[in-house]
């Protein structure tokens, strides 16, 4: 037996060695041009050179660092880790030298430049198309609007006036980047911010000021996890005890008819009066009637999972990609983020202030402290007035009366996208 | 008006005319709403009218959201308090009894055993 397989083994090796005599010979002989002969330390130096060591800078290592705090911040921390894990990831990949999985040249001057496409674009490249046409934004906004209940704010429609009073910081924070040298387009999308809406923020920014997108949505969805840390002091530093203490009536129930008719009447009001604002707008009624309606579950528990779940890791790591050493570590960055702090502290007070406002004219009188739910940030704002409410008397429950505020903090930044949108969109 | 080279009149334009516009369309939702609801509430009367009635069951009271939030409060409490005596109050000691049994063939071991077993 053993010596039948030898016999085998011999005869294929001989066959092998005679094919390979053979084959060598016929290129020897057919081949016209020389092959050109591979040097092992030309090859060695080719191989260094395109290592990422080797084109390693300060900046790229400050970037990677930043990244990995970021990385830190999401897994460890919990600060919005949906969205800050996959934009720090995308910040990793794209400050990874020699990679090339994207480059800012193919989207310069605010243009997809389509041609360039051709000679050989990076993965993120391709991703970051969703977030350049501004598709990405509007698929999340479908998915908020069908995970948002408008109830509380149909029940109570003076709460929309507090969700547009919060949109006091978007205004305030545009002087104030004016003032500090930003160009009218740069201010509007660094307001934005104000608005504690992650998708609005990077919607406006991608129409008005797309070089700025990766520091804005970093300050964006940082401050939002910080929402229970910014907001506490502001509320306590703006009312009494007693104010605190308000028990509000309790909301009337709302019939599923009005639940259904209010995405379609606002989307019709809205659009007619401020088409600039359609595109989000649109997108988060379509949502909100999937699920009131109650006639395509399917569609809704889509849009509320799957559908969200991709597009949030798309949006993540695109956005993150944009953040390449040259476009982040500059001075404008720092005024971002810092100016962005200011943005949601004035939204906050502006919220409060107006509840306060409202209580000398109104019977009913209303907890300040829902006002600042005004700022969007569903639900973590409304969840923050709750809190706050019981600490000064733990028999207080104003969740359901600051989700009125907080979904129209929804709408109220939305509309002010589309205003800053048609007023400053070239 | 010029100042830091900045033009300040076109960013106050941007800001007072910008924050007008947003309190406005969001006035206009409330209006709407309470339009809404002032018409809403004349439907369902219009529809719970007594000549309409057919049955005053139940469900017909429940759907009626007439019910105030103390009422609410006070059911919820009362069939708590119901629903909560009429369990088996329970002390709690758990005690192991030992419970001697009378020879019967039907527990014995011996029987149970397999005789035949070689």
């Amino acid at each position: 037996m053993t010596k039948k397989i030898y016999i085998l083994l011999l005869f294929t090796l001989i066959v092998a060695a005679v094919s390979f005599t053979l084959s060598s010979q016929e290129i020897t002989t057919s081949s016209v041009q020389p092959e050109k002969n591979i040097s092992v330390i030309e090859s060695f130096t080719n191989f260094v050179n395109s290592m990422g060591f080797t084109n390693m800078t300060w900046k790229i290592l400050v970037m990677l660092s930043v990244s990995l705090v970021l990385l830190y911040l999401a897994i460890v921390k919990q600060f919005e880790p949906l969205l800050l894990l996959p934009i720090a990831f995308g910040m990793l990949l794209t400050n990874l030298p020699g990679a090339g999985l994207f480059n800012a040249e193919l989207f310069a001057d605010g243009h997809v430049h389509w041609d360039k496409f051709a000679n050989g674009a990076g993965l993120l490249d391709y991703i970051y198309l969703g977030v350049k046409l501004g598709i990405y934004p509007c698929i999340i906004f479908i998915g908020i609007g069908a995970m948002i209940d408008f109830a509380p704010l149909i029940a109570n429609p003076k709460s929309l006036l507090l969700g547009a009073a919060a949109q006091l910081g978007i205004f305030v924070t545009f002087v104030t980047a004016v003032a500090l040298g930003f160009t009218p387009q740069e201010a509007g999308s660094i307001g934005i911010i104000g608005g504690a809406d992650g998708p609005t923020a990077i919607f406006l920014t991608t129409k008005l000021a797309p070089h700025i997108l990766g520091p804005i949505a970093v300050a964006a969805y940082s401050y939002m996890a910080l929402v229970p840390v910014i907001q506490p002091p502001i509320m306590r530093l703006l009312t009494t005890e007693n104010e605190r203490k308000i028990k509000m009536q309790q909301l009337r129930i709302v019939s599923k008819t009005e639940k259904m008719l209010f995405p379609i009447i606002v989307t019709i009001i809205v659009s007619l009066l401020l088409p600039a604002a359609t595109t989000l707008i649109g997108c988060l009624m379509l949502g909100n009637l999937m699920r009131e309606s109650g006639a395509v579950e399917r569609l809704s528990k889509t849009v509320q999972n799957e559908l969200m779940n991709i597009t949030t890791i798309f949006l993540g790591i695109s956005v993150g990609a944009t953040a390449t050493a040259d476009a982040f570590l500059n001075i404008q960055t720092i005024m971002i983020l810092s100016i962005g702090i200011v943005a949601f502290g004035m939204g906050t007070a502006g919220g409060v202030l107006l509840a306060k406002f409202m209580n000398l004219f109104t019977k009913n009188k209303i907890n300040p402290l829902i006002g600042s739910a005004g700022v969007s940030a569903v639900p973590m704002a409304a969840r923050v007035s709750q809190i706050e409410g019981q600490k000064a008397d733990n028999k207080n429950y104003l969740l359901m009366h600051a989700m009125g505020p907080n979904v129209a903090g929804v709408i109220g930044s939305a509309v002010a996208a589309g205003i800053l949108l048609s007023m400053l969109g070239r | 008006m010029e100042l830091l080279h900045i033009n300040w009149t076109n960013t106050l334009t941007v800001v007072g005319f910008g924050f007008i516009v947003v309190i406005i369309i969001l006035t206009l939702l409330i209006l709407l709403l309470l339009l809404f609801e002032k018409s809403m509430s004349f439907f369902v009367s219009k529809k719970n009218h007594p000549s309409k009635k057919k049955k005053n069951t139940a469900l017909q009271l429940a759907n009626q959201h007439s019910l105030s939030g103390d009422e609410v409060a006070a059911i919820s409490m009362a069939l708590h308090l119901y629903f909560d005596d009429v369990h088996d109050f329970e002390s709690n000691v758990i005690k192991i009894k030992r419970v001697e049994r009378r020879y019967s063939p039907w527990s014995s071991k011996i029987h149970g055993l397999n005789n035949f077993q070689k």
